[in-house]
């Protein structure tokens, strides 16, 4: 997890539309079915828009997702 | 689920029942777990098992007159297994190595008379049950058992005798004083070997004892063993002993007990495409290894297992239904800890096949359906599981993608047509055509009524939601006046017939096959192999309906290997593909794997799995009203996405063509233009996102600003519609059209992504 963490750091590059900030990790709470979850992930600082890359969509988060719909 | 309900549907499935020749055999010998490994060479594992059910495994493997043989199933293919000199190998091949189990000693003693095989085997077990056991027999008692056969030594024998010691039988001689009254008086029970001449002398053993208890005349006596096989012999040694031990602790001596001795076994097997292969001959010096390893390969390995072979849902998840049955009853009663099962349960496809190969009638279809409706209950049910299913059927029941109406200048209707939501979403064009055709050749008013059935909801165990559906689908039918529904999908048809009896519905086939279809001219082509939907299976009358247009097409078509009731579903039946769109790509495979001739189907789920695995397969409505330039075997599967703007299009059309509607102006969003490579669309269909939901995102990402933008000049944006987060990645081109370059979603939820954040 913590490599794919180190991965957003590309994300960078990415600005928010609307502020015309580039994307920085910060905190951000991730819930599903009463868990919660704090992970680092790209987010406008400005506005505090959050940004979920696909990697982490269809993998790790995919993966959380289905253990805990088994729970 | 309650333990009764799990107990009966146990109770149905054969294939842990024991194979034929241990159900024989007097002392259940596993007889096809011995073959198994001899066939392989495994002769160590051979003794292992022998020396786990055998007495004096070293003389009964040797002598065993192997009733087994006249169970086995082999006969019918060749001639029974020679266990017995498979047993006689694996005992010449090596010795036995026991291990010596200290059993506590109960306190209790047992007198056993005779020193014949059935008082051997039982003063064995006393002592294994903890009893002090002294064994009353003749000096010449060795020598007698050498005599039972040439295949015995004396090496044999002392080694079974000196095992016997070492387990703490004493074994004293037999004199004049020894009689079975006085033993009584000394020990707590006796028991008696009638194999045993000197036994025989006592007048009250002789053919007196209870055939089931061998409990004789004198109280706390038991005999048995009078007889001239050598396995039946040990057998009753065995039963007196536990005869013995139900005395010792004063309980019942015969009650259940039936399945001590050979009964017969509910195991089924299925022989049919056996080659006959005659035994291999038995040498008098024994088999030899490569013998002995040829002559256990021709076991059988006798098991059900009927369902598993044709069901790629049952061979995925490796098992059979008892056992299955037992982790769904675990899975339900989970309090804490992961629900295992939940994606088995989720993956059968409620065919019901199983319940129709099954000797025993097990339904795979009820123990998962009412698991699905439990969970649903329990609020268990994965939320993933069937939502794209269950959002399709509130989407199929939006006013864009339903109609009903009367036929165009008609009051009222005598038949409603009900095309259901596959047919019209996959093939709008003779979803069309055939209503045409209907309103021609049917008098009275032939009504058109697009929705979805409730089919989903049921398949996914959701009965709240099927009822609500059922309630609205009465309250339409009603405000139609109660017509006569002709239902064009089988699933739709089960559905009236299961949940809305007072619906009269009957099938699109049987009417076309009364009223007469178009003329069609009989192009020459090879034969087709006729798939029947898994709805069609009790549905006989609309099979035959079928079987009859298609000869008129004159189109030969060929039968499966299971077809009828018997017919295997495409994948989509009970939501499979929804749940576990792998194994459904698995189960339309293995299915159009059946015949190497075109698919001949009349259901459009059916239609669109299969050509989805390249298959050619031709929907029979295609024959009868075929598509402009070329012919239907040819057609493209037709995405999610396709299915659900070809059911708002159909609506559209037939309203403004038929009903003479005006149009209402659609949502904005809805007229965003999207473009995108064939990469991308696949990536999307394979993800279940909808080119509706993207127009739905890049319309919000656009309208409120909230995207992000890429160094590239692409743009990602997201939003959450329902349970679901779908994020896009696009580019907005002058030409006024986007370009999507991809998309992926999520069900976690992301502060910072909902609408309005922060």
């Amino acid at each position: 997890m913590k490599e794919l963490v180190k991965s957003f750091e590309k994300y960078g590059e990415y600005r928010c539309a609307s502020c015309g900030c580039p994307l920085e990790l910060r905190k951000t709470d991730i819930t599903y079915l009463g868990s919660v979850f704090s992970v680092d992930l790209p987010v406008c600082p400005s506005c505090g828009m959050a940004f979920v890359p696909e990697e982490l969509a269809t993998g790790k988060m995919l993966e959380v997702e289905k253990i805990l719909e088994d729970k | 689920m309650e333990k009764s309900t799990l107990v009966e549907f146990e109770s149905k499935c054969v294939q842990e029942e024991p194979p034929r020749c241990r159900a024989a055999c007097p002392l259940h010998l596993d007889g096809r777990a011995l073959c198994e490994a001899a066939a392989k060479g495994r002769f160590d594992e051979g003794r292992k098992i022998i020396q786990k059910t055998l007495p004096l495994p070293g003389i009964l493997a040797r002598i065993c007159d192997a009733p087994c043989r006249d169970a086995c199933l082999r006969q019918e293919k060749g001639g029974a297994l020679e266990l017995g000199a498979l047993e006689r190998f694996c005992a010449d091949e090596g010795p036995f190595r026991r291990p010596r189990i200290l059993v506590p000693k109960t306190g209790r003693t047992a007198a056993v008379l005779g020193g014949g095989i059935s008082s051997l085997t039982a003063a064995l077990d006393g002592a294994g049950k903890g009893y002090s056991v002294t064994v009353f027999r003749a000096e010449t008692g060795g020598r007698e058992l050498l005599s039972l056969s040439s295949l015995l030594t004396e090496d044999v024998v002392r080694e079974e005798l000196e095992w016997m010691e070492k387990l703490g039988v004493l074994f004293l001689p037999w004199d004049a004083s020894v009689s079975p009254e006085g033993l009584a008086e000394r020990f707590d029970a006796v028991y008696a070997g009638l194999d045993d001449p000197l036994c025989r002398s006592f007048p009250e053993l002789l053919g007196r004892e209870d055939p089931v208890s061998l409990e004789t005349a004198v109280p706390g006596v038991f005999a048995g063993g009078n007889t001239p096989s050598f396995i039946f012999r040990a057998a009753a040694g065995r039963r007196g002993m536990k005869s013995v031990e139900r005395f010792l602790q004063g309980a019942s001596l015969t009650s259940s007990r039936e399945k001590e001795g050979p009964y017969e076994t509910r195991l089924f097997t299925n022989i049919e495409g056996i080659d006959p292969a005659p035994p291999v001959p038995v040498p008098p010096r024994g088999y030899s290894g490569d013998e002995a390893v040829r002559e256990a390969g021709r076991c059988l390995l006798c098991e059900c297992m009927e369902c598993v072979k044709s069901c790629a849902f049952l061979q995925h998840y490796k098992g059979y239904p008892k056992k299955f049955a037992r982790e769904i009853y675990n899975n339900l009663s989970v309090i804490q800890g992961t629900r295992l099962a939940n994606g088995m349960i989720n993956s059968c496809t409620l065919c019901g096949q199983c319940e129709r190969v099954c000797p025993g009638g097990f339904s795979m279809r009820d123990l998962c359906r009412t698991a699905r409706q439990e969970m649903v209950l329990q609020q268990k049910m994965p939320p993933s599981a069937h939502e794209f299913a269950l959002e399709d059927m509130a989407f199929s029941n939006s006013p864009g993608a339903s109609l009903l109406r009367h036929e165009p200048g008609h009051g009222g209707s005598a038949f409603l047509f009900f095309p259901g939501c596959r047919l019209a979403g996959i093939s709008p064009r003779t979803t069309e055509s055939v209503y045409a055709h209907l309103r021609k050749v049917l008098d009275g008013g032939v009504g058109f009524w697009l929705r979805c059935c409730g089919a989903p909801a049921r398949w996914a165990g959701r009965r709240k939601e099927l009822e609500a559906a059922g309630k609205e689908l009465l309250d339409q039918w009603r405000s139609m006046g109660s017509p006569l529904v002709i239902a064009a999908c089988t699933s739709c048809l089960e559905v009236f017939r299961k949940e809305l009896p007072e619906v009269r519905a009957v099938s699109l086939w049987t009417v076309l096959r009364e009223k007469g279809v178009p003329e069609t001219v009989p192009a020459p082509s090879a034969p087709a192999a006729l798939h029947d939907p898994c709805t069609a299976a009790e549905l006989p009358e609309v099979r035959a309906a079928v079987r009859d247009l298609v000869a008129r097409t004159g189109r030969r078509a060929e039968e499966l290997p299971l077809s009828g009731e018997l017919t295997s579903c495409c994948g989509f039946g009970g939501l499979q593909e929804c749940a576990n769109p792998g194994l459904a790509a698995k189960t339309a495979r293995e299915r159009c794997g059946q015949s190497s001739s075109d698919f001949l189907v009349y259901c459009a789920m059916c239609r669109d799995l299969f050509a989805r695995t390249g298959k050619r397969t031709v929907h029979l409505l295609d024959l009868f009203f075929p598509p402009p330039g070329g012919a239907g075997a040819d057609l493209p599967p037709v995405s999610w996405s396709d299915q659900r703007e070809n059911r708002t299009a159909l609506v559209r059309n037939m309203r403004k063509s038929l009903w003479k509607e005006e149009e209402e102006m659609e949502e904005e969003e809805g007229t965003l233009s999207l473009v995108m490579d064939e990469g991308t669309e696949k990536t999307l269909e394979s993800r279940r996102i909808l080119a509706g939901t993207v127009r739905q995102v890049i319309w919000h990402g656009e309208a409120s600003g909230r995207k992000i933008a890429r160094p590239d000049g692409t743009f990602i944006t997201c939003l959450k519609p329902a349970a679901v987060t779908y994020w896009v990645v696009y580019r907005p081109r002058e030409d006024g059209l986007f370009e999507v370059l991809n998309g992926w979603s999520h069900r976690m939820e992301v502060k910072g992504t909902e609408e309005g954040a922060p």
